[in-house]
């Protein structure tokens, strides 16, 4: 459910995903303050893009969904924290984990952990650099 | 890069606002953990962010702290008054008779205060996520 407390107005959108508790949300606007929802729908089984999230935008001005194109595979830091939004965009601290495998066990051992500041740039609704 | 935390590892780092649309990061190192830095944006783009320090809160010089402060501190939301130059960080306290919300309230020259906003829970064991939030009133149509 949208709200905007100073008119006290509010309007329900049907989501593109069965809602889930790790779901998580942020509001940007483009250019022309039209307004947008940034979504990271959580998937229980890792989904077509190898994430554990569906990475969309509500456009308000169309009522419709579209699926964010991003490369990152792993965007999980990203959706565990709320972002802060700011003049139309919303920032986020996200982490790149690089891993590498043990040669005995075959497992996954982390070699390196980056945090850094990323922009979700609602005019071209993608994710800015680093 | 928009941020470079001051050393890669770290015991957090938490993003959040300032009014007239600026950012603010609250970091704490790992080795001294009770420094508590803050930095706020001086220019905000999707593709760069210049940043200042706000304030350096070294807890180990508040004395007295209440609430377990330090040692339970986890620092998921916060906002900051650039004018008072004070942080307001929040958290929940557990005790025998259930959780409670907490805002802490820090700034200059040692100044701690911990205020109990109200009961989260009647138990021990289940809590919940204190977040602060900003909203400036706007006029948007739904």
């Amino acid at each position: 459910m949208l709200w905007n407390p100073y008119l006290g107005q509010t309007k329900w959108i049907r989501p593109r995903n069965t809602l889930h508790i790790f779901d998580s949300f942020a509001l940007g606007y483009n250019n022309n303050r039209n307004h947008k929802i940034l979504s990271f729908f959580y998937e229980d089984e890792r989904n077509r893009t190898g994430r554990g999230w569906n990475i969309d935008v509500y456009d308000f001005s169309s009522n419709s969904w579209r699926t964010v194109i991003d490369d990152n595979t792993y965007r999980d830091e990203l959706c565990y924290h709320s972002g802060v939004s700011l003049k139309g965009n919303t920032y986020f601290f996200d982490r790149e984990v690089t891993t590498e495998a043990q040669v005995r066990t075959e497992e996954l051992m982390v070699t390196n952990i980056e945090d850094y500041l990323l922009c979700f740039d609602f005019i071209t609704e993608r994710f800015g650099p680093r | 890069m928009l941020f470079i935390p001051p050393s890669p590892i770290f015991e957090y780092l938490t993003l959040s606002w300032a009014r007239d649309d600026k950012l603010a990061v609250l970091y704490s190192h790992y080795d001294t953990f009770d420094i508590v830095e803050i930095w706020i944006s001086t220019k905000i783009e999707p593709n760069s962010v210049s940043w200042s320090t706000f304030l350096t809160v070294d807890m180990s010089l508040i004395n007295g702290l209440t609430d377990d402060f330090l040692i339970r501190f986890e620092a998921k939301s916060f906002f900051i008054d650039e004018e008072k130059k004070v942080a307001v960080l929040f958290d929940y306290k557990v005790t025998e008779t259930g959780h409670y919300q907490m805002a802490y309230i820090v700034g200059d020259n040692g100044y701690f205060k911990s205020v109990n906003i109200g009961v989260i829970s009647n138990s021990r064991w289940l809590g919940g996520k204190v977040v602060c939030s900003s909203y400036v009133p706007s006029l948007l149509q739904l």
